[in-house]
């Protein structure tokens, strides 16, 4: 098991790679020449067409067979089962025109045969996989969805020759410069693109994200390198030195082995050298839309402009601290030193060479001529029979800004990853809404119908629980209640007790952790509209809208209620006589006293007729003939068929006016129990409170 | 005098953040921040007048005629701050309540609150009236028109000039209380002199802007600009005797060698400054003292009412928040009136500019600069009137919280506040879109488009701000002191308003300016700013829904 493991997992696919690598060098490119079907050295254009997308696709498949053994979740296991086989099968038919259209050579020769060896150990690799996961089971959707990922995988993997040789020379009259509209098409793709993959991404497992970044990385280096042959490693003055080249280079390399602090150098430097190549392309006017030039600069810039930050901001790298930007800073001087020596010696030996433009007056010639000044201040030292010339003032002046740009972004990722975080965190916090709405939607599935919902009033709260999202500990556990029509019940307990908790979640304020609470029938969680169109709520401070009337007031609240003028009239001017505010209901709230408002409080409470009155310390600040007045009206809701719920610290009153109370205590209801029961016991309702206080505190 | 010490002092802290003077590093970091910024505003104050002098807008020993302008139109409006103001303080302060408890004479209480006015507006002074007058003084003595004695002298009469429009405010505020009183008594009035107040200002504004020339070449036509200039201070200096006096009394009077110099003459005015002072504060202190003390005691007796007509009412399920946010708007004008009459400045604000660009001879580049600064201005000024939006939540205090506990859906009611900024910003967007694309001969259509695309970002932005309320709100703050000061929120609407009309404006101009490309046809521009708009909008609308549904499910109340 393990040999066989080691030679198809390891082995193998090293060999594999060793392979890829050398053909991708081993020969001299002709396929780049052609533009248009018509050029094609094959003899048929519909051949050509089918080479060319099996090159295409051929390139996906190897980088999938490369990463499969790394790599153990299902997409990838289809994709390396179902995906490569085909593929590697077609490149293998086609081996010999497919070779013709690389090195423009026919028949057997090295590239061809390397390409069919390359092909016949794809097949190889896909059988393996295909047998080691044949117990997968696969739905019809999985084949479609994996299809669906191949075809993005695609995109990665174009080879940048391929869009000139399909569909020849877009319209000469659209410029890709000085921020034209394809031009601004272009860089839209550069911001856009990071954005899909972000949003696709960051609710994936680890492994998916790594396998995603890594495909993409290396798929887009290998598009970068079909550039290159083995002659190039004799002349290191086409070695590709560029800022923007290197991090094709860097970022696969940072995200495979993790060298965390060469990435920073990518994040700090690349990012904005690529971000002002983008705006400020290097390549001439004249350049078609659909030529290989252009794809090879934008493939490049859009990976050393968005992977860095993209890599952060899927965590794959941690925020940068000020010791990630000192090695970013030393990592930029090594490479600013190493481009500055190659420029001057390559020149000096006769070489066109400018690596980050810092030999030439390219950038100096867009700033003005103060940088064209600058530039002009050149010294030459002489080694070596070599004249080195440098521009040391301009040189010095380029590093120090990137240096400050770099500084610069780092505000800016700052911000950035700022609104990245707060909006995944709102995602997460949908997501478990979402999840905590099934979850109580489940629950009261089976339990209740809505034939259940009860025309009778009742309040109910079953395993009741309640945690505060900054706390660890339960502010209620586990409260099972039932109060029933007709009922006054009172709530007691000391300061910090629960009674405001149970009470504010059961009106809906607070969202409820475990359990529920049903109103009439109705779960406060699930059907909150109609649970709280049952309730009345008294809060234990009044919260009114001063700038309007009292009466303004509690019609704005039946208007909610979707009270009846009737009704509404008839209860208001109840209310309004009951509690003698026959003189100020046309005043504005403002001006009420303390003991007003708690009344404008109640009546707007009251004005829907609630089957379920709910009072939290409803008599601070009232007079004591208000006092009398609530007692009256709680009496009378009652007897109508309604439940009164209150929580007070009055005890005579909860005494005087309650058939039952509950005693709740640290979150805990203690004991249920009626008036009754406890006079019969030989003790007061205060004495009661106090001894089971007490006796639950030792 | 202790008592009154503190009562200066704790009524200061409430208007001034004193916070500061404890520390006694931060009171040096303070200090030196504005002496540095005072220095600034000199500074550039005495380079602007350097340079007018340099284009002969006046002569060097002219400049106490700029002194004359500067003074007049400084205590004008301090004179209209301080009588609104102190008409408000003096008998309407909520802290009106305390101060009575306190064991002090109520004396002291009226001079206490005099004095914090005085402060306040000698503090304002450093900001123009003090730099100007300096920029002006250096001016002279750089030129040997005046002595170095100017510099140490101009102080004492300056405490004695600030002081005119606090004293006078207050004597004139009593018969604005009579007046407001009455108006607040009478609705609709107030409402008629409203309107007519804001028609005579637009009229005014209008027919200013109709004034200015169609054709104007500052280079050609200098010289007689110049001259208009200087016949205008001239006549400011003859005409306004008074105030010209109070600058004599600053810089002293002209000897027969052109400089200016403090002589007994001078002295002999700054008596009488002294004097009318003292009358001005007599007058306050027996006129305006006694009706301050009847105030204190019934400062609620304007609010309450004993009407009992009331009807109730019934409204649609969701109409009711409308109804409700009509009602609270028109009960809370002030805070209205600050969104309102953004909506009216825009437009006036754009024909004044085109006004100006129209009569300039202008070239393309000229003619593209012109749509993105319309752009700018139509952008900025709109976007930043949002930021009253992040607070509108907050301003609920608690009565925010409510919305939870009952059954509707907490989007309605948080929208509907929305509603009449939306509605009003609708005929003002539209309307300083039209004045901009007639006066520059746009299309119609593309007016129209424009205008949508003004308006979703307007909208857009709106509903960013008032996300941003939500999310995070100072219900709290406004419950207990009634307003929230350096709120955060409001700040961040502003910096967003700033950068997204400065972005939009350069977007603006790329997008229009690519009309040769399209046989000068400006109409995919503007779809384009209309396409950005539409995102913008539904990106933060998105973002509304999706926060208010989080964030209401969270809250603990």
């Amino acid at each position: 098991m393990k040999t066989r493991k080691l030679i198809f997992e390891r082995i193998i696919p090293f060999f594999f790679m060793a392979l890829f690598t050398f053909r991708l060098f081993c020969y001299q490119q002709t396929i780049s020449g052609y533009v248009g079907l018509d050029a094609s050295p094959l003899a048929h254009k519909g051949l050509t067409l089918i080479c060319l997308l099996a090159i295409w696709f051929n390139y996906a498949a190897i980088f999938i067979l490369f990463m499969r053994p790394f790599f153990h979740f299902k997409m990838v296991k289809n994709l390396a089962r179902f995906a490569c086989l085909p593929i590697h099968i077609l490149n293998l038919a086609l081996a010999l025109p497919i070779s013709q259209l690389l090195c423009g050579k026919t028949g057997i020769h090295l590239l061809s045969i390397v390409y069919m060896l390359e092909a016949i150990i794809g097949i190889i690799e896909s059988l393996y996989y295909l047998i080691i996961d044949r117990r997968m089971k696969t739905q019809v959707g999985d084949i479609f969805r994996m299809l669906g990922i191949f075809v993005l995988l695609l995109i990665a993997c174009l080879p940048s020759y391929l869009p000139q040789f399909l569909f020849g020379e877009a319209k000469s009259s659209i410029v890709v410069k000085d921020i034209s509209f394809s031009h601004r098409i272009l860089i839209y793709i550069g911001i856009i693109v990071p954005f899909v993959l972000y949003f696709t991404l960051r609710n994936q497992k680890e492994e998916v994200i790594r396998f995603s970044l890594i495909f993409i990385s290396i798929a887009t280096m290998v598009g970068f390198l079909v550039n290159f042959n083995y002659t190039n490693f004799k002349e290191p003055w086409t070695w590709p030195f560029h800022l923007c080249n290197t991090a094709m280079f860097i970022i696969p390399i940072c995200l495979i082995f993790k060298c965390k602090r060469l990435f920073y150098f990518t994040y700090f430097i690349n990012v904005m050298g690529a971000l002002i190549a983008m705006l400020m392309p290097n390549y001439p006017d004249s350049v078609n839309l659909l030529s290989m030039r252009i794809f090879n600069f934008w493939y490049n810039h859009w990976i050393a402009f968005f992977m860095p930050i993209l890599l952060v901001a899927l965590k794959q790298f941690k925020r940068p601290t000020l010791k990630e930007f000192k090695w970013s800073m030393i990592w930029f001087f090594g490479y600013f030193f190493l481009v500055l020596v190659l420029n001057v010696v390559f020149s000096a030996k006769g070489h066109s060479v400018d690596y980050f433009f810092i030999n030439s007056d390219y950038v100096a010639d867009k700033l003005g001529t103060w940088a064209e000044n600058i530039f002009n201040l050149s010294t030459t030292i002489h080694i070596a029979g070599l004249e080195l010339e440098f521009h040391p003032l301009y040189q010095l002046v380029f590093f120090l800004v990137y240096v400050a740009l770099g500084l610069g972004v780092w505000f800016i990722y700052g911000e950035f990853f700022r609104i990245a975080d707060s909006h995944y965190e709102l995602h997460m916090k949908l997501r478990a809404i979402r999840l905590h709405e099934y979850a109580a939607l489940c629950a009261s599935v089976g339990k209740e119908n809505k034939m259940n919902k009860s025309v009778e009033a009742k309040m109910e709260l079953k395993h009741f629980s309640k945690k505060y999202a900054t706390s660890k500990v339960y502010a209620v556990k586990d409260a099972n209640l039932e109060v029933h029509a007709g009922e006054i019940f009172g709530f007691l307990g000391p300061n910090g007790a629960g009674k405001s908790t149970i009470i504010k979640s059961t009106v809906g304020i607070q969202p409820i952790t475990e359990g529920a609470i049903e109103i009439c029938g109705y779960d406060v969680a699930t059907s909150p509209v109609d649970a709280k169109s049952n309730i009345g709520y008294v809060p234990d401070h009044y919260a009114l809208y001063e700038k309007l009337t009292g009466r303004e007031y509690i019609n704005y609240i039946a208007d909610i209620y979707n009270v009846s003028e009737a009704d509404r009239h008839t209860r208001i001017e109840k209310y309004i006589q009951i509690f003698e505010l026959q003189g100020s209901i046309d005043s504005k709230i403002k001006t009420y006293s303390h003991g007003m408002k708690q009344k404008i409080t109640i009546m707007s409470a009251l004005v829907h007729n609630p089957k379920v009155w709910i009072l939290d310390e409803p008599l601070t600040g009232l007079d004591p003939t208000s006092i009398y007045q609530v007692k009256e009206c709680m009496k009378q809701h009652a007897a109508e068929g309604n439940i009164v719920f209150f929580s007070s610290h009055l005890i005579d009153i909860v005494e005087k006016l309650c058939g039952r109370i509950a005693i709740i205590k640290k979150g805990q209801i203690q004991c249920i129990k009626t008036l009754e029961e406890i006079e019969s016991s030989g003790t007061t309702l205060e004495q009661f409170y106090l001894d089971t206080i007490e006796s639950h505190e030792e | 005098m202790n008592h009154l010490k503190t009562l200066v002092v704790m009524q200061l802290r409430d208007k001034i953040d004193l916070g500061w003077i404890k520390n006694k590093k931060e009171a040096l970091r303070k200090v030196i921040l504005s002496l540095v910024k005072f220095l600034v505003i000199t500074a550039i104050i005495y380079i602007i007048l350097s340079l007018c002098n340099r284009f002969g807008i006046f002569l060097y020993d002219e400049s106490p005629r700029i002194m004359v302008l500067v003074l007049t139109i400084s205590l004008v409006l301090s004179f209209i701050s301080c009588t609104v103001e102190l008409m408000k303080n003096l008998y309407f302060a909520e802290d009106n309540r305390v101060l009575i408890t306190l064991p002090v004479r109520a004396n002291q209480i009226f001079i206490s609150k005099i004095i914090v006015f005085y402060v306040y507006e000698l503090k304002k002074s450093f900001s123009l009236l003090i730099p100007i007058s300096l920029s002006c003084i250096t001016l002279l003595f750089t030129q040997g028109y005046c002595s170095f004695w100017v510099y140490i002298w101009m102080w004492i009469p300056v405490l004695f000039i600030v002081a005119l429009p606090v004293l006078l405010g207050a004597i004139f505020s009593i018969p604005v209380l009579y007046i407001y009183r009455f108006l607040k008594k009478n609705a609709i009035i107030e409402f008629i002199v409203f309107l007519l107040v804001l028609a005579g200002l637009i009229w005014l504004a209008v027919y200013l802007i109709g004034l200015i020339p169609e054709n104007i070449d500052l280079i050609n036509q200098w010289p007689t600009i110049r001259n208009s200039i200087r016949e205008f201070l001239l006549l400011v200096e003859q005409k306004l005797f008074v105030m010209n006096q109070l600058i004599r009394i600053m810089i002293g009077e002209k000897s027969k060698g052109g400089a200016f110099g403090i002589n007994f003459l001078t002295m002999g005015k700054f008596a009488i400054l002294i004097g009318v002072s003292a009358v001005l504060f007599l007058i306050s202190y027996f006129a305006s003292r006694p009706l301050f003390f009847v105030m204190m005691a019934k400062n609620f007796e304007l609010n309450k009412s004993n009407k009992t007509n009331g009807k109730n009412k019934k409204h649609g399920h969701y109409l009711t928040f409308v109804n409700k946010e009509f009602k609270i708007n028109l009960r809370t004008i002030d805070i209205s009136i600050n969104y309102l009459m953004v909506y009216i400045i825009v437009p006036i604000l754009i024909l004044l500019l085109n006004a100006i660009y129209k009569a300039m001879d202008t070239r393309e580049l000229g003619n593209w600069l012109i749509y993105t600064f319309n752009v700018l201005l139509i952008c900025l000024p709109l976007l930043a009137s949002n930021a009253l939006i992040s607070t509108y939540y907050s301003r609920e205090g608690r009565a925010g919280y409510m919305k939870k506990t009952k059954p509707i859906d907490v989007v309605y009611p948080l929208l509907a506040k929305l509603f009449f900024n939306i509605l009003f910003s609708i005929p003002s967007v539209f309307a300083t879109v039209a004045i901009f694309g007639r006066s520059v001969q746009f299309h119609i259509g593309d007016i129209v488009l424009f205008g949508f695309a003004i308006l979703f970002l307007h909208i857009g932005h709106m509903v960013y701000s008032a996300t941003l309320d939500i999310i995070h709100p100072q219900n709290e703050q406004y419950a207990t002191t009634g307003i929230s000061i350096d709120n955060p929120n409001e700040n961040k609407s502003t910096g967003l308003a700033f950068i997204i009309s400065i972005i939009y404006a350069v977007v603006a101009y790329k997008l229009l300016s690519e009309a040769s490309l399209y046989n000068n046809d400006l109409t995919i521009g503007f779809v384009k700013l209309l396409l950005i708009s539409l995102v913008i909008f539904g990106s933060n609308l998105y973002m509304f829904f999706k926060k208010i549904k989080a964030y209401y499910y969270e809250i603990q109340g």
